[in-house]
């Protein structure tokens, strides 16, 4: 049995690129290399800004399309909460 | 200055009345109360998660870091918290909304169920958000004092008054909706103010390179350390996953994917706002301002000479509510931390409805009165001071949290381990009893991974019950 519980292979791809872009951003060269008078790790971390919520939210909706979306979702709410005894209500 | 008090006046009666709206709601009911019933469709949770956010760091702090240690080490930093998001809407956001408690040390005392955990965490939690919190009053009483003219400690002590009233009365509802109305000031003056200084200057470029021209330092990062702003980029992302406020804002949403969706949509307006502050308004205020003594004072002061009183009135409006919409989440967190997590447990099904009420109510007033005597006396550099605060927390949380939801072998001894020898080592680096040249988050990481990994590899094997319960949490 693996010891792992399996992550979507899209949201696993989408994690592996923005740790890659991130490692690739913070590679020293970049610090000195100026572009537009800012280092070009500046630009670099600018443009992870915008990819790395854009890039989540299409994975998010692509699996939302594709029916992989989390059936009902209370379900294991429901289930958790009442193993535990429910909480403070 | 009368028509700006009026507009921040008029501000602050609104958040009280939207309290007071709230607790009729919110103050019989725990769900109610620390989760807003669990109903915030992902729009509404979107803007409040970027409200939520977007502290008077991201508003003041941001400027006054980027214009003293330059903006591509300011944009490590909030980069970091950005691509946190991603990593807790796919790593934790689904399992835990399914899990449908209140609060992280709810999830981690069940996934965890030991002493050390269940009273650890909230205390970590407690003194780490009110270093948080005392960041944030500093920004609000700068900002009142400097565009005002109300003395610091007036200011400090009257915003504090006002977001203590409701908060303790109306709970994540008046947050959420206080937050929802903060959000949309906060995007309207930063990005307003950018889009002026770049329709007067001509482009972003051409800002940028104006700037630089003079002080070349703005851009650059190669004259700072790796591992500080290394340090800032990681704290950041591995503490979004766990941070209580938002982690918090994942137990409030309809259901998981709400909560996924709501958690990426709201990077993406912070991102544009951060950038719009940092590529645009901080250039501007380097060529007009050379020479602040105090960085945090720099949207102040182009605020000051480039915009007539009535948008200045607005700004202050913004400033504070980034400060409080922050706040707010930050002061219910610690309430949580006290009230539901430690006080909870020994008071459950001995207490009444009532009681509980009022030992909800009482947590509140208690942290943020203690926030507020210490803000008395602030720190410099409000982002790296709150920054040294939330490290601590990524530290001590971020292993164990993901292992207990991703890795079978997790267990007790790996759990407790990770986040003892998390904090600890996290500790004995920032205060330099440790030194080995790297950033303390990291050193403070390895170890809690360490600790976990022997502790699962070792250490008792987890049950099958367990094992099943998280299975299902991941639907």
């Amino acid at each position: 049995m693996n010891s792992f519980f399996p992550l979507k292979r899209g949201e696993g791809a989408t994690l592996v690129f923005l740790i890659a872009f991130a490692a690739f951003a913070f590679i020293p060269e970049w610090r000195t290399l100026e572009v537009g008078g800012m280092a070009v790790f500046g630009w670099l971390i600018a443009a992870l800004m915008v990819i790395s919520p854009a890039l989540a939210l299409v994975t998010i909706l692509r699996r939302d399309r594709s029916g992989g979306a989390v059936a009902g979702a209370g379900e294991g709410e429901s289930g958790a909460r009442a193993e535990e005894g429910g909480g403070e209500s | 200055m009368l028509l700006e008090r009026i507009l921040v006046a008029a501000y602050l009666v609104a958040c009280i009345g939207i309290g007071i709206w709230a607790s009729r709601r919110v103050l019989g009911s725990g769900d109610e109360y620390w989760v807003a019933g669990r109903r915030i469709g992902t729009v509404v949770n979107s803007m409040a998660i970027m409200a939520a956010l977007a502290s008077g760091g991201s508003i003041i702090g941001v400027m006054g870091l980027a214009y003293a240690q330059g903006i591509p080490a300011t944009l490590a930093l909030f980069g970091g918290a950005v691509v946190g998001f991603p990593l807790a809407s796919i790593l934790v956001a689904r399992p835990l909304r399914n899990f449908g408690k209140f609060t992280i040390t709810d999830f981690m005392s069940f996934r965890y169920p030991h002493a050390v955990v269940r009273y650890l965490v909230p205390i970590l939690i407690v003194a780490a958000f009110t270093i948080y919190i005392v960041a944030q009053l500093k920004a609000a009483g700068i900002t009142a004092e400097a565009l005002l003219g109300i003395p610091y400690n007036t200011a400090l002590a009257l915003a504090t008054v006002v977001f203590i009233i409701y908060v303790s009365f109306g709970g994540m509802v008046a947050i959420t909706w206080t937050d929802v109305v903060q959000g949309f000031l906060m995007v309207l003056v930063v990005g307003g103010t950018a889009l002026v200084l770049v329709w007067r200057v001509g482009s972003p470029f051409e800002i940028m390179s104006q700037a630089t021209a003079v002080a070349p330092e703005l851009g650059q990062v190669a004259n700072r350390p790796v591992s500080g702003y290394l340090g800032y980029f990681i704290i950041w992302a591995t503490a979004i996953p766990v941070i209580p406020h938002i982690v918090m804002r994942v137990f409030t949403a309809k259901d998981a994917e709400s909560a996924r969706l709501s958690l990426n949509l709201s990077m993406l307006v912070y991102s544009v706002m951060i950038l719009a502050a940092v590529l645009a308004i901080v250039p501007v205020g380097r060529i007009d301002f050379p020479g602040l003594q105090d960085a945090d004072q720099l949207f102040l002061r182009v605020m000051e000479t480039q915009f007539p009183p009535v948008i200045r009135g607005i700004a202050v409006a913004a400033v504070l509510a980034a400060v409080m919409s922050t706040t707010d989440a930050l002061l219910l967190a610690c309430s949580s931390a006290i009230a539901h997590d430690i006080l909870g447990g020994v008071l459950r099904g001995r207490a009444s409805q009532r009681t509980m009420s009022l030992v909800r109510i009482g947590s509140t007033w208690v942290i943020g009165i203690a926030a507020l005597l210490w803000a008395f006396s602030p720190p410099e550099l409000i982002t790296e001071f709150y920054t040294a605060g939330v490290g601590i927390l990524s530290a001590s949380l971020f292993v164990p949290t993901i292992a207990g939801l991703w890795w079978r072998r997790a267990n007790l001894a790996g759990g407790v381990g990770a986040v003892v020898s998390g904090a600890a080592v996290y500790v004995l680096v920032q205060f330099g009893v440790i030194d080995i040249g790297l950033a303390p988050v990291v050193v403070a990481l390895a170890a809690s991974a360490a600790a976990m990994i022997l502790g699962g590899l070792y250490g008792p094997r987890e049950s099958r019950e367990m094992v099943a319960r998280i299975e299902a949490l991941h639907g």
